[in-house]
């Protein structure tokens, strides 16, 4: 099936069309021309969509319960809704969701089936009952005959313990994912023996620099989870040092929120243009943004510990320096997605200086969520960046601003991508048509007004010193003094702003439900799944850009420098020491 | 049984679960021992009142003065006492004594509610005719501790219950129930019991005594070093590990004194001293006996409400028809769409799933192509940036520093 016609987007042919009743000559939906890798994206989809019900669920209730809506649930159980929350979407929904979007982009732009299908149902067992245990222990918090429990919060510090299948899954969905990576790498090997010097299609290239990035960094909770907290859990050893527990955890957490940012951009770079009518404005700018994130997304983990003693300040200085490397591929994508979608107007016949805008195809909403997550992720980069300065970082560290900060990042410029290009990828992957599509045309806007109500108002809480994590944010000592507005109005916004995400998060999986029991196979698609070249092409970028052995390598060096040193710091005094007793015991 | 809930093993849910059986205890009471069941417990109520100093007996009187702007805590924002208890048909007379500026009267249940005046030898009274604890503050100083209390009824009898500790046992494995201790003047309560598997509990954890009785501690040496802090601050022993020391406190004024061992109170050390015969289920006991719907709910003892008389019936009748007559006329519309909707996509269906037809542009733009537009936009942005960052350096700082000091 692979040609020698090597640019990413051109693999059509002409066994790929065919003359229907009507007389039109019509591109196979994907989900007949690669069968068996439709079906693997639909189990990852469709569970991705089911830990998202759940832990959409979860969120409502902490949102309701924090403001003192509604408390359904007593005080001591939010921390298990908070875990399942966190856990459930910032973990399964994504990696899952991740999955589905990247066997789909990796199969299409390289144009070859997956190689094995024994190693593709190895990895989709793997992640999944890896999911199931630790969705399964967090939940048994709530059940008192369920022996097992994981309130431990989606960052699970130690000396906060939790049943050791808790461990276990999470270590089983990570493992998982290195090998649907590997899955896409011998793809792309395949690819590469038919065509031996042709450059990387620009979606398998970013599904590649993707997945090293996510190899390198999923390393550390790798080996926080598996040779210090199973093994401390299950009591072969009796404590763990929390400082280097929390590095491990943090050398992964920060790389994780580009693991999700990513796939979101692959969508951005490559769908969005063409929803809009245009094609992507430059091939070279996707790829050094990429080829940027797989060097400093991982070197920038300090950040997250700027209050944590025993990290001296000038690696948290160089951590923070790295991190705002990071603005730099951030504020390219920017720039070529808007330029992208400017294009894709203009092509539509839009005149005007900025009066393109409004002649977007706002009205479809696998256009319209694509664009409203782009502009929540701007307003996100803004909060990121106060984040990330360690003088600022102290004003709103642990406060509300810093959820109020990544649901606009994880929780709007990935979910909300998801979810709007699952409405023009799952009827290709299905081959049914969509249904509910006036429910789908407004999803995508109350997701948006819900999140703007709800994060607004968690970023002034923080500023207002109001805590995260927390059942009962009201202390008899402690006025919280609003900057702008009052408390009492902040959580009205939060509370009718998460009730309205809820109502989004339904609504998306009303019409997901209902295209998946009445949509009929084999129909004739709304939607088309072919992707027009780029203004600028690959061809007019430096070859090296493809090399990804060096970028693999460059990146290692980062990581060494940014960590070795502090690392050794924590280890010297003995590994597992100082330490603490698991809690609760 | 009720009760037995209190002890499960977990953490979790326990709190609804004692709720459930808080009520379901109190009802219990409510039904068979009405005389017993009066709560001098106020829950927390007195945590902040510095002049409350247990209740004052005022029963035998017919009427009884409380003053209103006495001296709590050294500030005149106090009821003098704060909590006294009368027999019910007793009428209690609010006298100002005119310090602290205005007050009022206000019953946390809303029974009485006085004027909010500020004059020297201003009354309001109350009448009690129904048994139960009335809690009371001063609205303008109920932040600065201006709390009280009137206990209606009670005080006597031998028989008592289980203390409501308001979830305090919770987390303490040891805890089954309070050891009665009444008619010793002195008791022991080891310091460093297991608890749980682990040597971090108070044993007993709860011991019931009279008013005037000392309680001696008395470390065993496990568990490192303990302490025995009472959590309203009336007792504090020092901090030691060594086996055989002792700390001793006399408890004169009936009440519920909790306690904690403070490095250890994260692990389930805790334990309660009752003076006096305190019972539990109180001034809900009261009302407890009557099975209303109501109860299930608030208490979550019943989570399905079962009609308790005619008209109960009658509605859940009339309610349940009209619910399936609407649920069938609702499922019928639905399948009729569903079917006229099937039947529409089928006209889609082919041999295999195709793709739209891609739409042709409405004017190629190729090479010559100037993202002006964009420009103007990602200048915004940053004119944006530079806006948000001067709002959090100067006004979010505003009569604080600043970055230039």
């Amino acid at each position: 099936m692979a040609t020698e016609h090597g640019t990413e987007t051109g693999f059509e042919t002409e066994q790929e069309y065919v003359e229907t009743e009507d007389g039109t000559r019509r591109r196979l939906a994907f989900v007949d021309r690669f069968p068996e890798a439709a079906r693997t994206a639909r189990i990852c989809l469709w569970i991705a969509f089911a830990a998202f019900g759940v832990g959409a669920l979860f969120g409502l209730i902490q949102a309701l319960h924090r403001t003192n809506t509604l408390r359904i649930i007593p005080s001591s159980d939010y921390y298990t809704i908070l875990t399942g929350h966190g856990v459930l979407l910032a973990l399964v929904f994504t990696t899952f969701g991740i999955a589905g979007l990247f066997h789909w982009a990796n199969t299409r732009s390289l144009g070859v089936s997956p190689t094995s299908r024994r190693l593709t149902q190895g990895w989709l067992w793997t992640m999944s009952i890896g999911t199931l245990l630790a969705a399964g222990t967090i939940v048994g918090g709530l059940f008192d005959w369920i022996p097992a429990s994981a309130d431990v919060l989606y960052t699970f510090y130690a000396p906060l313990e939790a049943h050791p299948l808790f461990y276990i899954g999470a270590a089983l969905l990570i493992v998982g994912s290195w090998g649907a990576g590997l899955d896409w790498f011998l793809q792309y090997r395949e690819w590469r023996s038919h065509n031996p010097d042709a450059r990387i299609p620009l979606q398998s290239f970013m599904v590649m620099t993707t997945m090293l990035m996510w190899y390198l960094s999923s390393a550390g909770v790798a080996i926080e989870v598996v040779f210090f907290l199973i093994p401390w859990s299950l009591g072969l050893i009796s404590q763990v040092d929390p400082l280097l527990t929390r590095t491990l955890f943090w050398y992964f957490g920060h790389p994780v929120v580009y693991f999700w940012l990513l796939p979101a951009y692959v969508v951005w770079y490559t769908v969005l243009p063409k929803l809009a009518g245009g094609r992507l404005f430059s091939d070279p700018l996707a790829r050094v943004t990429f080829v940027l994130f797989l060097l400093l997304s991982t070197p920038v983990g300090f950040h997250h510990q700027y209050t944590d003693p025993g990290i001296a300040s000038g690696y948290k200085l160089v951590a923070m320096t790295n991190t705002f490397f990071l603005l730099l591929p951030s504020l390219l994508t920017l720039f070529t997605v808007v330029a992208s979608m400017e294009h894709g107007a203009r092509q539509q016949g839009a005149k005007g200086y900025l009066a393109w805008l409004k002649d977007l195809p706002w009205e479809r909403p696998e256009f319209s969520g694509v664009a409203l997550a782009g502009i929540m992720f701007a307003a996100g980069g803004f909060s990121g960046m106060i984040n990330a300065g360690m003088n600022i970082n102290y004003l709103i560290h642990n406060t509300i601003w810093v959820p109020g900060h990544f649901h606009l990042t994880v929780g709007t410029a990935y979910a909300l991508t998801l979810m709007a290009i699952a409405y023009w990828l799952v009827p290709q992957l299905t081959g049914k048509r969509l249904q509910f599509r006036g429910m789908a045309a407004i999803q995508p806007f109350v997701w948006f007004v819900g999140m703007v109500l709800m994060s607004n108002a968690m970023h002034r809480g923080g500023l207002a010193g109001i805590p995260r994590r927390t059942a009962e944010p009201q202390y008899d000592q402690v006025t919280f003094d609003a900057v702008v507005g009052t408390v009492g109005e902040m959580r009205i916004q939060i509370a009718i702003g998460g009730t309205l995400l809820f109502v989004g998060a339904m609504m998306f999986l009303a019409v997901m439900a209902g295209t998946w029991a009445l949509g009929k196979p084999n129909s004739q698609l709304r939607v088309n799944g072919s992707i027009p070249e780029p203004l600028s092409g690959a061809e007019e970028s430096p070859r090296v850009l493809d090399n990804l052995k060096l970028w693999t390598a460059i990146a290692i060096a980062l990581v060494l420098l940014a960590y070795g040193i502090p690392l050794y710091d924590m280890v010297a005094d003995g590994i597992l020491w100082p330490g603490s007793v698991p809690f609760p015991e | 049984m009720a009760p037995n809930r209190d002890r499960q093993p977990r953490p979790t849910r326990r709190r609804l679960l004692a709720a459930g059986g808080t009520v379901a205890t109190g009802a219990l009471l409510g039904a068979t021992a009405p005389a017993a069941a009066q709560s001098s417990d106020f829950d927390g109520w007195f945590d902040d009142v510095d002049n409350y100093d247990g209740v004052v007996d005022r029963t035998g009187e017919s009427e009884v003065t409380v003053e209103v702007g006495v001296d709590n805590g050294g500030q005149p924002y106090g009821f003098g006492p704060p909590a006294v208890r009368i027999d019910p048909g007793a009428t209690v007379v609010w006298e100002w004594t005119g310090r602290g500026g205005s007050h009022n009267v206000v019953a946390e249940d809303g029974s009485f509610e006085s004027e909010l005046v500020g004059e020297a030898g201003h009354t309001f009274s109350h009448t009690f005719e129904s048994e139960g604890t009335f809690k009371y503050v001063c609205i303008p100083h109920e932040a600065l501790g201006m709390k009280g209390a009137i206990v209606v009824g009670g005080g006597g009898g031998g028989g008592v219950s289980e203390p409501d500790y308001d979830g305090w046992f919770d987390d303490v494995d040891n805890y089954e129930e309070t050891v009665d201790e009444r008619g010793n003047s002195e008791v022991t309560v080891e310091v460093g019991v297991d608890n749980g598997g682990q040597p971090y509990g108070f044993g007993p954890p709860a011991v019931r005594i009279d008013p005037g009785t000392t309680v001696v501690w008395e470390w065993t040496g496990r568990g490192g070093s303990h302490n025995v802090v009472a959590e309203d601050g009336s007792f504090e022993s020092e901090l030691v590990g060594e086996a055989g020391h002792t700390f001793s406190h006399t408890f004169e004024n009936e009440g519920t004194y909790k306690y904690v061992c403070i490095p250890h109170e994260a692990l389930g050390m805790k334990g309660a001293i009752v003076v006096g015969n305190i019972s539990g289920g109180g001034g809900d006991g009261g009302d407890g006996g009557q099975e209303t719907p109501a109860e299930g709910e608030t208490g979550g003892g019943s989570l399905i409400p079962v009609p308790s008389d005619f008209v109960g019936w009658f509605a859940l009748v009339i309610g349940g028809s009209l619910g399936v007559a609407v649920t069938t006329v609702l499922g019928a519309e639905s399948y009729a769409a569903y079917r006229d909707h099937a039947a529409s996509e089928q006209a889609y269906v082919g041999e295999q799933a195709t793709e739209a037809v891609e739409q042709e542009p409405v004017e190629e733009i190729d090479g010559d192509y100037d993202p002006l537009g964009t420009a103007a936009l990602v200048a915004g942005y940053f004119v944006l940036i530079v806006l948000l960052w001067v709002f959090m350096y100067f006004v979010e700082f505003i009569g604080g520093p600043t970055i230039t000091g």
